[in-house]
Formats: structure tokens, sequence, C-alpha cells
């Protein structure tokens, strides 16, 4: 290389910032193992108990026992189908409060967000405890734990994809003289609706998984089962639910995912 | 008549976009407004209709209507005979036609007075998941209460006017078509037909061309004066070739910086002349660029 050239490259910048980054990064990570008591050689020396313990879960299956795992299953699907429902229903009006491009007074919007965090910050569990409180034991206070849950989850996506909109749409629709509901139908509806519908399956798949847990504080489905087994130490029925269940989440996400590619 | 009195418009960031433009159209003119980038052409007509306030000054219609805000422009009697066409028991003695400043007035007032005012844009604004039809009928969105237009039940007449709207821009072929299906001058096309349908008498043409290839360039504004001639549509058009406005045009105004720089009727004039006068809008000679070319 002749000088000339040399003399035009710029300095090197120095990575000062990126290498900090990572060993920040790492920093964390292996103080929360420390202080969280993991450890690698727990893992190692009980591993046997692990390998026992999935001979006895799956080594023979307990097919016979399938029969009675359907019922509650299916009680399971159809709570997260009409609490992923409900949620969506509730969602996209607040959806559209949330966003600031449709109602444009700032505090309203901020408000609504607020509030909307507040209720994705309590996990769907904890709800369900709380509905079981107030409506006692059964699937009803798993819906409305489930309703909760998919409207937290739903409102905040799709008021993102509100504020995402191309708003060209929404001028020509005040430029022809529209109200506010008219903007509502023809400018932003047909621009969020398949992303919304989306999100409801999103939601119903993630559903299907809470679901599976809320009988354990009685709020109804599945969950019911894993609990008495798992107390009773029979693991053999507690795989069997498991396999069963994995078959059902496997058949709804390729349903569900199916759905969403044809939307968007 | 639309009459521009002093017009500032600031934006919240400071932005200056307007500066005390005073400017004056007859009903049935086709102005088109040149000027560079960022000069101010497309606040000024968005200002027109009140998507975009302006900051101070007022902008006047005449003769509307205050009972129903419908806008009666220059030529009262055409507009009579053509509400009487639309509605049999109309009754003129019942007008009272007014100067209005459409700066001054809000909600269903405001919106009345947009119906009249039509608007296409560079990158269409139709709605690509609905069809051409739909897109069209929701040029009647004003025209019909606000129950029928969230349902899409349009009346008869409605359709009837709408497929007109789509026959008089060539594209009823196209009727049940997605609009996402189609090219960008047919888009600009279907665009153009909302505005039809929309009873526009001033139609807003923000760079109406802009993405469209030379050709079809061409048959979109052979549309646009088409409907200007032959309803007479006052049209305000933002361009950026030279070409297109000494073509379809009957007056160009030049803004520079949010002030009108420059203002000819071009009828009569030599067009060499007004491509050397347009070196004030543009701050340089006009070049090859400037043009589309020929047809």
């Amino acid at each position: 290389m002749n000088q000339a050239l040399l003399s035009k490259i710029p300095p090197k910048p120095r990575r000062i910032k990126f290498y900090s980054t990572i060993i920040l990064v790492f920093g964390i990570i292996i103080s929360s193992a420390m202080f969280s008591g993991f450890s690698v050689i727990d893992i190692i020396s009980n591993l046997r108990f692990a390998f026992r313990l999935i001979d006895s879960m799956f080594f023979p299956p307990a097919w016979d026992y399938a029969d009675n795992v359907i019922k509650p299953l299916l009680q399971t699907v159809q709570m997260a189908i009409v609490g992923s429902f409900f949620g969506a229903v509730i969602a996209f009006p607040v959806a559209l409060i949330a966003a600031g491009n449709f109602i444009k007074i700032k505090w309203l919007n901020q408000i609504t967000r607020i509030f909307l965090n507040f209720f994705r910050t309590i996990p769907a569990l904890v709800l369900a405890s709380l509905f079981v409180s107030i409506f006692g034991l059964g699937s009803f206070a798993g819906i409305l734990a489930l309703t909760i849950f998919s409207f937290g989850l739903i409102s905040k996506m799709t008021y993102e994809s509100i504020e995402a909109i191309d708003y060209g749409q929404v001028e020509a629709i005040i430029s022809l003289g529209g109200n506010r509901f008219n903007i509502f139908r023809y400018a932003i509806l047909p621009q969020v609706l398949p992303q919304f519908i989306s999100y409801t399956l999103y939601a119903f798949e993630v559903n299907i998984r809470a679901a599976a847990v809320l009988g354990y504080v009685g709020a109804g489905g599945i969950g019911q089962y894993y609990e008495i087994f798992l107390s009773l130490r029979r693991f053999e029925f507690v795989g069997i639910i498991v396999m069963i269940s994995f078959g059902a989440v496997l058949l709804i996400d390729f349903i569900s995912s199916s759905i969403r590619r044809r939307l968007v | 008549m639309i009459k521009f009195v002093n017009v500032n418009k600031t934006y919240p960031n400071g932005t200056v976009a307007l500066v005390d433009v005073n400017l004056e159209i007859q009903e049935g003119e086709f102005v088109a407004i040149l000027g560079l980038s960022g000069a101010g052409k497309s606040t000024m007509l968005r200002t027109l209709n009140q998507i975009i306030d302006v900051t101070s000054g007022n902008i006047i219609f005449n003769n509307v209507d205050v009972n129903t805000y419908e806008m009666y422009g220059d030529n009262i009697e055409k507009e009579i005979a053509r509400q009487k066409e639309l509605n049999p028991e109309f009754d003129e003695t019942k007008l009272n036609l007014k100067e209005i400043d459409i700066t001054k007035i809000k909600g269903k007032k405001l919106r009345k007075m947009r119906s009249n005012i039509g608007m296409i844009f560079q990158n269409f604004n139709i709605i690509k998941r609905m069809s051409v039809i739909q897109n069209v009928l929701s040029g009647r969105i004003s025209y019909n209460p606000t129950w029928r237009t969230i349902f899409g039940f349009f009346p008869k007449k409605d359709k009837e006017i709408a497929l007109q709207a789509l026959d008089r821009v060539d594209i009823i072929e196209k009727t049940y078509h997605r609009a996402s299906d189609l090219s960008g001058g047919q888009m600009q096309r279907v665009a153009i037909a909302r505005s039809l349908a929309q009873n526009a008498k001033i139609l807003l043409a923000d760079e109406p061309v802009a993405s469209l290839d030379p050709i079809t360039t061409f048959e979109v504004m052979r549309f646009l004066k088409k409907i200007s001639v032959e309803d007479g549509i006052t049209m305000i058009a933002n361009l950026h070739h030279v070409d297109l406005a000494l073509e379809y045009a009957t007056r160009i105004v030049g803004v520079k910086e949010g002030k009108i720089v420059y203002d000819i009727q071009i009828k009569g004039k030599n067009k060499k002349d007004i491509i050397k006068d347009l070196e004030i809008v543009y701050g340089r000679p006009i070049s090859h660029d400037d043009f589309v070319g020929e047809e």
C-alpha cells in the first residue's frame, strides 16, 4: 500500500462499547445463575433420577388411561377458545383508544396503555386464583382469567399495528367528509383486521398452554388431573396426559398457523 | 370561487410551510402548482380541505348554502339544476348562500364541506383490501347515515352513481376486482372515480402522477382534464413536470419557500416565455429533467 492511500484511511474505530456490552451481559447471566442457586453439578449428579422419572412416565405409556384424559383436555381447549374470543372482543375497542393516531388525546392514550400494562403484569395463574375466590371452583374462573390474559396480549399488539397503518388512507377518508366511524370502518379496519385475527389466534395458542395449568388452582381443565397425579406420584398418568396434550397442541398450532398464513 | 387570504402555516416543529398566501381561483380553472419539494405545495392543498389547519388567515368559498353546507360555486344555476336532478323535491327558495371561511368551521359542517372537495394522492390511498366498487362507494359516505356506511349497505342509487363513475374513467370491467390487484394507473383511476362519486366540485390532486410511468401519466392527466372540462370541476394539482402543467392546466402558480412567486394564465402566452419565467420558482434554469417528454 502506498503512503498516500495509507494517510487517507480513517483511524480504526475502537470497539470498547461492543466488548463492554458483551462482558456486562455475560456478567448478568452468570451472577443471576449463582444467586438463584443454579448448578451444573446438581444436574449431572441427579441425572439418573431424571431418567428413572422419564422411564416411569413414558415406558410403557399408560394407554388404557387415555380415554379419561380426552374429556378434561377438551374442556381445556374450550376454555381457551372462549377466553381468547372474549379477550379479543374487549381488546379491539381498547386498542383503538390506546392508538395515538386514532384518538389524538395523549393523556387518554397513555392512561389506557398503563391500564393494559397493569393487566399484563398479572400472571394468568394468579388471575385464575383470584377469580376462583370470587366465583368459586370451576372452569368459569379459568375462562375469565384467560379472557383478561388474552385481552392484555391482543390489545397491546393491536394498538401497535393500528399506529403503524398507512395514514394516507385515513387522509383519503377524511377528505371524503368521513366521520370517526367511517375512518375506522374504511381506513383502519381493512388494514389491521388480518393482523388482529392473527394475534387472536396466537393468543389462542398461548392460552391452550396456559389453560393446562389453571386447574392447579381449581379453575377447571386438565390441570386438576396434573395436580392429582403428581401429588399421588402416579407418573405414568402424568406421562399420558403430557403426550395427549402434546398431540393436541401440535394439531391446534398447525391449524391456527395455516389460517394465519392465509390471512397475512 | 376559492380565496386564500393571508394564509400562514407554521408546523408545531417550527417548519414554516406557507407565508402570506393570497390566491383567488375561479370555478372550472385547472391550476397547476409548481415548486420544489418542500416548497409548501402539499400543505397548501391540505389546508383547502382542512386536513391541515392554518396558523392564521382565511380560506373562503363563495356561495355555500348555510343550511346544508353544500357548495354552489360561481355557477349557481347549474348547481341548482344538478341538485334538482338528484332530488326532485329540491326547493331552491330555501337556499341561503353565503361566503364561508372553511378555517372557522368544525365537526359536521366541516365534513359536509369536505364532501364537496375531492382529493387524489401520489400513492392513490385507495383501500387495497376492498373491491373497486366498494372503494368508489366510499365516496358516498358523507351522503349516507353512519350505520349504512358501517355495514356497507349503500342505496341502489349510490351504486348507480359509482358504476357511472367507473365507466367514465374506463375501468368498469374491474368493478369486482380487489383494489390491490390493480396497476398504479388503474388505482389512480379508481381514486378519480371515487372523487366523481363524491360529487366533488373541487378536486385537489397531490402529485397525482408522481408514482406512474410516462404513458400512464398522460392517461391519468387526460382523465383529470376531461372531468375538469366536462363537469366544470375546479382542479388544483401539484405537479413536478413543467410540460404537464403547460399541456393540461389553464393556469400555473409557482410556490417557493411557502410564498407564491409566480402566477400566470397560460392561454395566449408563449410557452417558451413561461418556461423561462419558471426560473424564479425553481431558482435555476428549467432543464430536461423537468419534462416527462413526448407522449
